[in-house]
């Protein structure tokens, strides 16, 4: 995710990297000098580059927002219910397979078709699920799932369900049929750019001398031509903002005597992104209204 | 007859036994014919013991036109008949030692660079002799009237120390040599004003920023040198200072009183 920080981070290496053959010593920092460096640089002739927000930044969002990447974690278990149906006093299997991926759950969804609508919601869904632990096996999840069915006060009366090993028996206990549906699944992640910012940054050499200071600034005069032309500036995370090179100037107002000052003023156009957690759906409760 | 003249060596002779009696010792130095370097070795060495007695004295009594204390400024009880206006004296007063001596450790903190002086400024007639306080040596540089070249054979107005002239005593006289020497050391008598809130020296203000600081600096009467503006004083210590207002009086209370920004800090000690 692109912050502020990444963004002058990023320029920071960059400026680093182009100044490294020069022959004036120099240091590369983000923020603005404390006065006692810059009388430094002055007394020794040495060179200061800082970079500093130059304020003025806004939103550059221009659509809406976009997914970047998506990561899903595929789940460990599997399940099979023997079959979709239920019929009034009969009995299928749900048979739980493979080994836990942390993360790992698993949904039984049953509908009765016989349950009334109650304040315009249907009350014929219902479902539960086991939330696996890293410890879970497909027999203590067997377990946990007949026990929850068993324990819950609507469902235990359309079906009891009986554990053996890694199966469960479910019996239907209605006249009605009853659709039976077993779900599994894990979660996942996204990166999602809710917005852009461009922001506006001053990049201040400070020299000793003023070939000190053309030393210093031609290389960086170079390097941000080409940021804007070649390759944009690269983020920490791997995205890249679009680089803009504004202007340049030499400053010659009122300062510390010795002290010989050239800023650019760039700007970076970059996405400011989310990462959100994905779930997987495993009981779809529907609702219905009588409108 | 009795003149004006003969009374002032009666004042002084008064004066001078004052002195002999209250005074701790000093070191009078005068630039002579073939002095040629830094104060104060290079400078001629006058006497050695001369006893002086001062005493801080306000400015309304002097022949100053300017309002300010910012030099200090002490009537001396010692015999200067013999002296010059612009010989310097520098207390050599052995260390502290109870009912001996009243030296450093008593009135000032050996081993630093700052040394207890006065410059003679004004010995007329019928008042007792001034002098100002000097406290530290320092070199004066002037901005190049010559732009610096640079590698690719253009140049360039560099206002700043590097391309600045060296003042330098040579045989008796100041004068600017060539960027790139050293300076004389020159005696001076450094003061702050007190200290205003202005705008920033190097903007934004940041927590910790520099503000216009002022300083004064007194300089005794220097041959050949007169103080103009844009002058940069760096102290021993490394500190630099800028003369944005000069004045200089060569009648009356004579030397040079300074208005000086303060540009950057001393060095650290090492």
């Amino acid at each position: 995710m692109a912050t502020a920080h990444q963004v002058q981070a990023a320029l920071q290496s960059q400026v680093q990297a182009a100044l490294a053959g020069v022959t004036v010593v120099n240091k590369v920092a983000i923020g603005w000098p404390p006065i006692k460096t810059l009388t430094n640089i002055a007394k020794t002739q040495a060179a200061l580059v800082s970079i500093y927000d130059a304020k003025g930044s806004k939103s550059s969002t221009r659509w809406g927002s976009t997914v970047l990447s998506q990561i899903t974690i595929p789940t460990g278990i599997g399940v099979v219910v023997s079959g979709t149906v239920l019929a009034p006093n009969s009995t299928l299997t749900v048979t739980i397979s493979g080994s836990v991926t942390t993360g790992d759950a698993l949904g039984l969804v049953l509908d009765n078709f016989s349950s009334p609508l109650v304040n315009d919601v249907a009350e014929c869904i219902g479902g539960t699920v086991v939330q696996c632990l890293s410890t879970d096996t497909p027999i203590t999840i067997a377990s946990k799932l007949a026990t929850q069915l068993s324990n819950d006060p609507t469902l235990s009366t359309w079906v009891s369900a009986v554990a053996i090993g890694s199966t469960v028996n479910i019996t239907n206990l209605l006249s009605v049929p009853i659709p039976i549906q077993a779900n599994v699944g894990n979660g996942g992640s996204q990166v999602v750019e809710v917005g852009r910012r461009l922001r506006n940054l001053q990049v201040v050499v400070w020299t000793g001398t003023e070939l000190n200071r053309q030393i210093i600034g031609d290389p960086l005069d170079a390097l941000f031509a080409g940021l804007e032309y070649n390759f944009n500036l690269q983020m920490a995370d791997g995205s890249f903002g679009q680089f803009y090179y504004n202007n340049d100037m030499y400053l010659e107002d009122a300062s510390i005597q010795d002290l010989y000052r050239r800023d650019f003023h760039v700007s970076v156009d970059y996405g400011v992104t989310t990462n959100d957690q994905l779930y997987s759906v495993l009981v779809p409760i529907l609702q219905y209204t009588n409108t | 007859m009795v003149n004006y003249a003969r009374i002032q060596a009666k004042i002084d002779k008064g004066l001078g036994i004052a002195g002999r009696h209250l005074g701790p010792p000093y070191t009078a130095y005068r630039i002579g014919a073939n002095s040629t370097g830094d104060f104060p070795t290079a400078w001629t060495q006058l006497k050695t013991g001369v006893p002086i007695y001062r005493e801080r004295v306000s400015i309304s009594k002097l022949e100053i036109p300017l309002s300010g204390n910012e030099t200090l400024w002490y009537s001396i009880f010692g015999g200067m008949s013999e002296y010059l206006l612009g010989d310097v004296f520098v207390m050599t007063d052995p260390a502290y030692v109870p009912g001996i001596s009243y030296g450093p450790g008593a009135t000032s903190i050996p081993g630093t660079i700052e040394f207890n002086g006065i410059a003679l400024a004004w010995h007329p007639a019928g008042f007792v002799p001034i002098g100002a306080r000097l406290d530290r040596i320092g070199q004066i540089y002037r901005p190049n009237s010559v732009p610096l070249p640079n590698t690719d054979g253009s140049s360039y107005w560099e206002d700043t120390l590097d391309n600045d002239q060296p003042l330098m005593l040579v045989n008796g006289t100041y004068g600017f040599g060539n960027a790139g020497q050293s300076a004389s050391f020159v005696p001076l008598g450094l003061a702050s004003m007190e200290r205003p809130i202005t705008s920033p020296l190097v903007k934004p203000a940041i927590p910790g920023g520099m503000y216009m600081m002022r300083y004064y600096a007194y300089l005794p009467e220097l041959p050949g040198y007169a103080p103009t503006e844009g002058d940069a004083i760096v102290t021993q210590d490394g500190a630099r200072y800028l003369v944005v207002h000069p004045y200089s009086q060569n009648t009356g209370v004579v030397g040079s009183q300074l208005l000086l920004d303060r540009q950057i800090s001393q060095n650290d000690p090492s």
